[in-house]
């Protein structure tokens, strides 16, 4: 079930915010919890009944750890469960999705036949976040329940944002009956109405462009080949933001504070601030649960040492996204992009926020090609658009005007760049959030003009759903 | 404010939109969907396949008794002009039988269709299968306010103001001749000594290459789907026509052998109590060896079309 579906928005989330509130306000908290697993893990079961085993066995198994690791005295024999956990947990996902990646060369075509679950490379690793915070005494053991709301919450379970228990105490601690009150309502439906904006609107506006240029059999112009890269840059932020920002809504309406995944990455002027605001959840657990613990593993780190690190957990960060070579070149250009900045950064020379923001979006948006190519030599044809190694100016007009929809979708699409560049950012929305008639009305027509693009095509699925 | 009269402001607010959207798509009923279809009037102004996928449900099968199956070829036969019959040109550019069956299933069901006329050409059965992410189910539901519906009515108001030159009418006819979006990808017929020109390229390529065009491969699925257009147009009580549109005598010749083993392969899915009707053979051979008869290398020009259309008409009317 798509966040952007009817049926999502019209039966799935009513119903279970008033059946949940309605638990709650007579004071069963136990039984609003399991109502909410049960909608979580029916959600989540709409992708595919053959997904839930999966899910079901990764809850249980961590469950377990998770107290075992607590409750062990000895530390020796805590160490091997955690270690014991991250294998399991690793190990799972890296046959179920990387098997094509790691046997195909050595002939085994066979093992793609096995479907990769919905959201496992998200749900692994909440589960290897909590299994750690149970080590370091930052979180408690859940009960079997509460671990498995906390792992299947459908408003994160396909696509994040990451999060560790501390960041949704208020899903898994019990509450009095009035914690969750109406005031979570009004916020959460507004954080809903941008977010679908964003994607039904935004994002799909971007959508048509970028199928166009990837859609070409002929090398493409100069022109042709930035129009389709900066087009995608912009659809992967629109789409991944506005699911993020639907997912933070839901949650808020449950009087559940998701931590934000996105603060305006595009206006950064350099890759450092860049991964501070892109995917912050991804970024945060790269640099906690990898990059830190590289570090450490050296006595006296020094600097080459944290950029090796670095570059070591792009490179994971990237292969993290699929089971595909370009998703590692990615992950490693960022890291390597990273350690330059931090070289450049070293020198103490600055250069003006105009070249540092230029360089820094060419470079994300060209990176992204990787993220859109279907494999290394579409990549590399797009590159050489992007380089100019063909023809310089042209534009198919008719394949990227053409169309009858296609004015509209320009004109929305340039609105678009001007939101992300000019208009405050969701966060800023929801930070700054009033109880006001004014901002009923926004939401409210915003909802209404994303329910008409919504209704225009079949709705398209987020991006990262194949992550 | 309340949170309690912010989502009651919000609430009243999204039901209001919906209901005026909604209400005013209802009233306008631009695809004949929700009203009463019989006696209506409705055209394709931009979306053809989105237009043509939502009159099958209830405009054709109310006000027509025939349905045209076909891809850019027969778009421009006006069947307005079929004294013995009310046919609906359900021809699509760049359509094949997978997309036509969608249109025939909804057309058929209501059982008021009595011919199904198919203009077979290798076009239509080279590929198999959705060839857009239009004339799904949800189109149905876009008819009730959608950025598609929008632009439609824009349309229409544009058209019905002067202000945009309408190439559909009523019957679902395309008159190509002079359309600038048409003419951009298959030429203008301005100029007949272009086309002939036009066309001896297409012919000396043929003879260069000793391979048939590859569109004379037909594709299974594609002949499934012919067959399953016949099957549903029998089930249905509708007669069926099978229609070989005309090909220039001079490039015919060429493709002889290809064509003949291209009709031999269809006759193994047309029913025996069809009816053939093909433009090539020899009481059609004066219209086909002049260019001026056509557009390009395969699509009709505008009298040419008139003449195929008064033949239908008098091969119906016989029927």
């Amino acid at each position: 079930m798509l966040f952007t579906s009817f049926e999502y928005l019209f039966v799935f989330l009513p119903l279970l915010v008033c059946v949940f509130l309605a638990l709650r306000r007579l004071g069963f908290d136990a039984a609003s919890r399991y109502w909410l697993l049960l909608a979580s893990l029916g959600f989540y079961a709409s992708d595919g009944w053959l997904n839930l085993p999966y899910l079901v066995l990764s809850i249980v198994l961590n469950a377990w750890l998770g107290a075992k690791i607590v409750h062990c005295a000895d530390p020796k024999m805590k160490r091997q469960f955690l270690s014991f956990g991250l294998v399991a947990n690793i190990g799972l996902l890296i046959v179920i999705k990387y098997r094509v990646l790691l046997l195909g060369p050595f002939g085994f075509t066979s093992a793609g036949s096995v479907a990769v679950p919905s959201g496992i490379s998200f749900f692994t690793l909440v589960q290897v976040m909590y299994l750690t915070d149970c080590y370091e005494g930052l979180a408690k053991p859940n009960t079997a329940i509460n671990h498995a709301l906390f792992v299947s919450f459908f408003p994160y379970v396909m696509m994040g944002p990451l999060v560790r228990t501390r960041d949704v105490q208020s899903l898994l601690a019990p509450q009095d009956a009035r914690a969750a009150a109406l005031d979570d309502i009004a916020p959460g439906i507004e954080q809903i109405c941008v977010g679908l904006f964003k994607k039904t609107v935004f994002a799909q506006s971007f959508v048509f462009f970028v199928d166009t240029g990837w859609g070409q059999n002929r090398p493409l112009t100069f022109v042709e080949a930035w129009i389709t890269t900066i087009a995608f840059a912009f659809e992967l932020y629109f789409d991944f933001s506005g699911y993020s920002d639907m997912a933070v809504g839901a949650a808020r309406l449950l009087g559940v504070k998701l931590p934000a995944n996105f603060d305006s990455p595009y206006k950064c002027k350099s890759v450092i601030e860049f991964w501070r605001r892109w995917h912050i959840t991804l970024s945060n657990f790269i640099t906690t649960y990898m990059y830190t613990p590289l570090l450490r593993a050296r006595k006296k780190p020094t600097f080459s040492w944290a950029m090796c690190a670095t570059v070591f957990s792009m490179a994971v960060a990237g292969l993290w996204h699929g089971a595909q070579w370009t998703f590692l070149i990615f992950g490693i250009l960022h890291g390597v992009a990273l350690a330059i900045n931090h070289l450049w950064r070293k020198t103490k020379r600055r250069i003006p926020s105009a070249l540092g923001w230029t360089l820094t979006f060419a470079f994300v948006a060209s990176s992204l090609v990787l993220f859109r190519a279907p494999d290394m030599g579409r990549a590399l044809k797009m590159y050489n658009g992007l380089l100019g190694a063909g023809a310089v100016l042209g534009l198919d007009r008719e394949a990227f005007l053409g169309g009858s929809v296609t004015l509209v979708r320009v004109v929305v699409a340039l609105v678009g760049v001007v939101v992300c560049f000019f208009a405050p950012n969701s966060n800023t929305i929801a930070k700054s959030f009033e109880s006001s008639g004014r901002r009923a009305l926004i939401g409210a027509v915003l909802f209404v003009i994303a329910l008409v693009f919504m209704n225009s095509l079949s709705a398209k699925e987020f991006i990262y759903r194949e992550f | 404010m309340s949170s309690k009269r912010f989502c009651s402001i919000w609430a009243i607010t999204v039901l209001a939109g919906i209901v005026a959207i909604v209400g005013s798509s209802l009233w306008l009923d631009h695809y004949a969907l929700f009203g009463d279809p019989k006696g209506k009037v409705r055209k394709v102004y931009r979306s053809e396949r989105t237009s043509k996928y939502l009159h099958s449900f209830r405009y054709v099968p109310s006000n027509f008794d025939g349905l045209l199956l076909g891809a850019s070829i027969s778009a421009n036969w006006d069947t307005s002009r079929l004294k013995s019959a009310r046919v609906y040109n359900a021809s699509i550019l760049g359509a094949n039988f997978f997309e036509e069956a969608l249109i025939a299933d909804n057309a058929l069901s209501a059982g008021r269709i009595h011919w199904v006329i198919a203009c077979v050409h290798p076009y239509l059965t080279n590929t198999h299968g959705r060839k857009s992410e239009y004339m799904t189910p949800e189109e149905y539901r876009s008819a009730l306010g959608s950025l598609n519906l929008f632009i439609e009515e824009a349309a229409k108001l544009l058209t019905d103001h002067g202000l945009m030159t309408g190439r559909y009418n009523e019957y679902g006819a395309y008159d190509y001749t002079g359309d600038p979006d048409f003419e951009k990808t298959h030429g203008s017929q301005s100029d007949p000594n272009a086309v002939r020109r036009a066309m001896q390229v297409y012919i000396d390529q043929r003879i260069k290459s000793g391979k048939p065009e590859a569109q004379f491969s037909i594709s299974p699925g594609a002949l499934d789907d012919l067959r399953g257009i016949f099957a549903t147009a029998t089930q249905h009580g509708a007669k069926v026509l099978v229609v070989y549109p005309p090909i220039y005598s001079f490039r015919f010749e060429v493709e002889r052998a290809d064509w003949e083993a291209y009709w031999s392969t269809l006759a193994t899915v047309i029913p025996p109590e069809a009816t053939v009707l093909n433009f090539n053979l020899p009481p059609y051979d004066v219209g086909r060896a002049d260019i001026t008869n056509f557009h390009d290398s395969r699509h009709l020009s505008k009298k040419y079309a008139v003449y195929l259309v008064s033949e239908l008409d008098r091969f119906l009317a016989e029927h």
